[in-house]
């Protein structure tokens, strides 16, 4: 009896065609896992997610403390929301690649970039207000706590740069982010402040009741601030329209651009273009690096990890820290003999320079 | 047992609202031209997971005082209280643990948390301890006291960067990937 087989090329024809069908069915990027709580920004209002949840590009999504997420893109690659962190996700498909940022307010994440296939680049990068990380098919951590954003390239080498360095396009897509990110906090602000107001206006009642004399000064002070309030909860909410308004016209300017790839390809070309000749700083695997207004180069990075700030001994002065620092005495956390070493040796040790010890007071 | 599953069901909820709550908080405390020192109790609590314990912001600086973190006194109204640096430095630091100055440690004025707080990296050098910050900086000093809790909590632990991904290492997922792009189906988590 003949059985009739499927040539090869039939075969991978069906497997591409169910494959295509799978990513047009979710084309979206999406919540792999989701702990805690995770919102994100949809219709002009914080909505819990759930995993059904699709993310377009230009989603914003942040999560509470104690609480992370885990977004899977429809391409391949995902991405680690960490605990307390506020991000805005793009993606863009670029020929055979892909091409993913992220803007990043606030807190901790980790991609993972698939490898793309041959002469295509799955590229990622990490925005800040003010520096731009990238990586290539690999895996990169980054974190943003106040000004300082360290990135780590865990796989393979990555580049960072100040925004400075290069020419920052602003593309449309960057610009509606942005001015979504403004209206979300002129909401934050109005919410706030009307709160506030409530809550002031709750303990003027209990001041006025007590009808204390001492609390007079107190009085009057909730009463010029409850004043004061009262008037900015006006002011923001004519801002909120300003900048609901700029939204929509950013909106109209991604819809336009969206209909000039073209433009979008050459913006994007120039942005390469101003990479390779600003020469970024390169992280080789392994390694971290920092940047608040200029970027610490991994060596640096790895002195104050390796020894961290918060464990040099207070108590010390300028000159002994340096010749802590040159003659390699410091420990690392945990080595509590050595600390205890440390913390009494700076106490008793007489100094030249001048700041207070136990044998000096 | 249906009031138990309803009782749990409204536990969900209730947490849940509590954690949206908290969001609001934050975001609030970032758009902040002027910190007050409720939000900084409330800072704290979201930083411990107690929010919710205490409904008002008299309450929850009562029991940021009971905890020995910032000292108010009975007259207090941290409503109309504007949030110093050598507030949320003193506060940060004793909310956290974060190693203090001997002079700190024994006084515990403003003026000397500050120091520990410019030594530890929470605040520029030459801060003035009686300088009014803005919400997003004192979102900025309370992060970063977090970060290095956690830091030295962490310290010499072995951290898999792998693990939100489900793997061990870059090739492992990638070849989930490659396996998924066969059969059309994700990939499945591997536990450690």
């Amino acid at each position: 009896m003949n059985k009739r087989y499927l040539p090869p090329r039939a075969v991978i024809c069906t497997t591409l065609l169910a494959i295509s069908c799978v990513f047009s069915l979710q084309a979206e990027a999406r919540f792999a896992s989701l702990k805690g709580t995770v919102q994100i920004y949809e219709k002009q209002k914080w909505v819990n997610a759930t995993a059904q949840t699709k993310l377009p590009s230009g989603a914003m999504i942040q999560t509470a403390y104690r609480s992370q997420a885990v977004v899977i893109y429809p391409q391949g690659g995902q991405l680690a929301i960490g605990p307390n962190t506020r991000v805005t996700i793009f993606d863009n498909p670029v020929g055979a690649g892909t091409d993913r940022e992220l803007m990043i307010d606030h807190g901790q994440l980790s991609a993972f970039v698939k490898k793309g296939p041959e002469g295509a680049r799955n590229a990622f990068r990490i925005r800040s207000p003010t520096t731009v990380a990238g990586v290539r098919g690999s895996l990169i951590a980054g974190r943003l706590v106040g000004q300082t954003l360290t990135i780590s390239a865990i796989q393979s080498a990555a580049q960072i740069e100040t925004g400075m360095q290069q020419s920052r396009i602003r593309s449309a897509e960057l610009q509606l982010a942005n001015a979504r990110k403004n209206l979300a906090d002129m909401q934050a602000r109005v919410k706030s402040t009307e709160e506030y107001v409530k809550q002031l206006k709750e303990e003027v009642k209990t001041l006025e009741a007590q009808a204390s004399p001492g609390l007079a000064s107190k009085l009057n002070r909730a009463y010029q601030r409850l004043n004061l309030y009262s008037n900015n909860v006006t002011i923001y909410a004519a801002d909120l329209k300003k900048t609901e308004q700029f939204e929509s016209t950013a909106l109209a300017k991604v819809a336009t651009a969206k209909a000039d790839l073209a433009a979008i390809a050459a913006e994007e070309k120039a942005l390469i273009a101003s990479l390779n000749k600003s020469q970024p700083t390169v992280i080789p695997q392994g390694d971290s690096a920092q940047a608040t207004t200029d970027v610490t180069p991994p060596s640096l990075v790895q002195k104050k990890t390796t020894r961290p700030a918060s464990m040099t001994t207070v108590g010390q002065t300028g000159t002994e820290q340096n010749m802590a620092e040159q003659n390699d005495v410091k420990v690392g956390v945990g080595n509590d003999t050595q600390q205890i070493y440390n913390s009494i040796n700076s106490v008793t040790q007489p100094t030249s320079t001048g700041l207070p010890t136990l044998n000096k007071l | 047992m249906k009031g138990f599953r309803y009782a749990i069901v409204l536990c969900l909820l209730l947490a849940r609202s509590s954690f949206a709550d908290e969001l609001d908080i934050l975001r609030g405390i970032a758009v902040a031209p002027e910190a007050s020192m409720a939000d900084l109790c409330n800072l704290i609590l979201i930083q411990r997971g107690e929010l919710d314990k205490h409904p008002d912001a008299s309450k929850r600086c009562a029991a940021v005082a009971e905890r020995k973190i910032y000292a108010f006194s009975k007259d207090d109204i941290p409503l109309i209280m504007p949030v110093t640096a050598g507030a949320a430095s003193k506060a940060a630091i004793n909310a956290h643990g974060l190693e203090k100055s001997v002079f700190f440690a024994l006084t515990g004025f403003e003026w000397y948390a500050v120091q520990s707080a410019e030594h530890l990296g929470l605040v520029k050098a030459k801060t003035a301890p009686y300088k009014k910050l803005s919400g997003e900086e004192l979102l900025a000093i309370f992060e970063t006291a977090y970060d290095q809790a956690e830091a030295k909590t962490n310290w010499q632990k072995p951290v898999n960067p792998y693990e939100p991904f489900g793997g061990n290492s870059y090739d492992e997922i990638n070849k989930a990937y490659d396996k998924m792009t066969e059969t059309g189906k994700e990939p499945t988590k591997t536990k450690k």
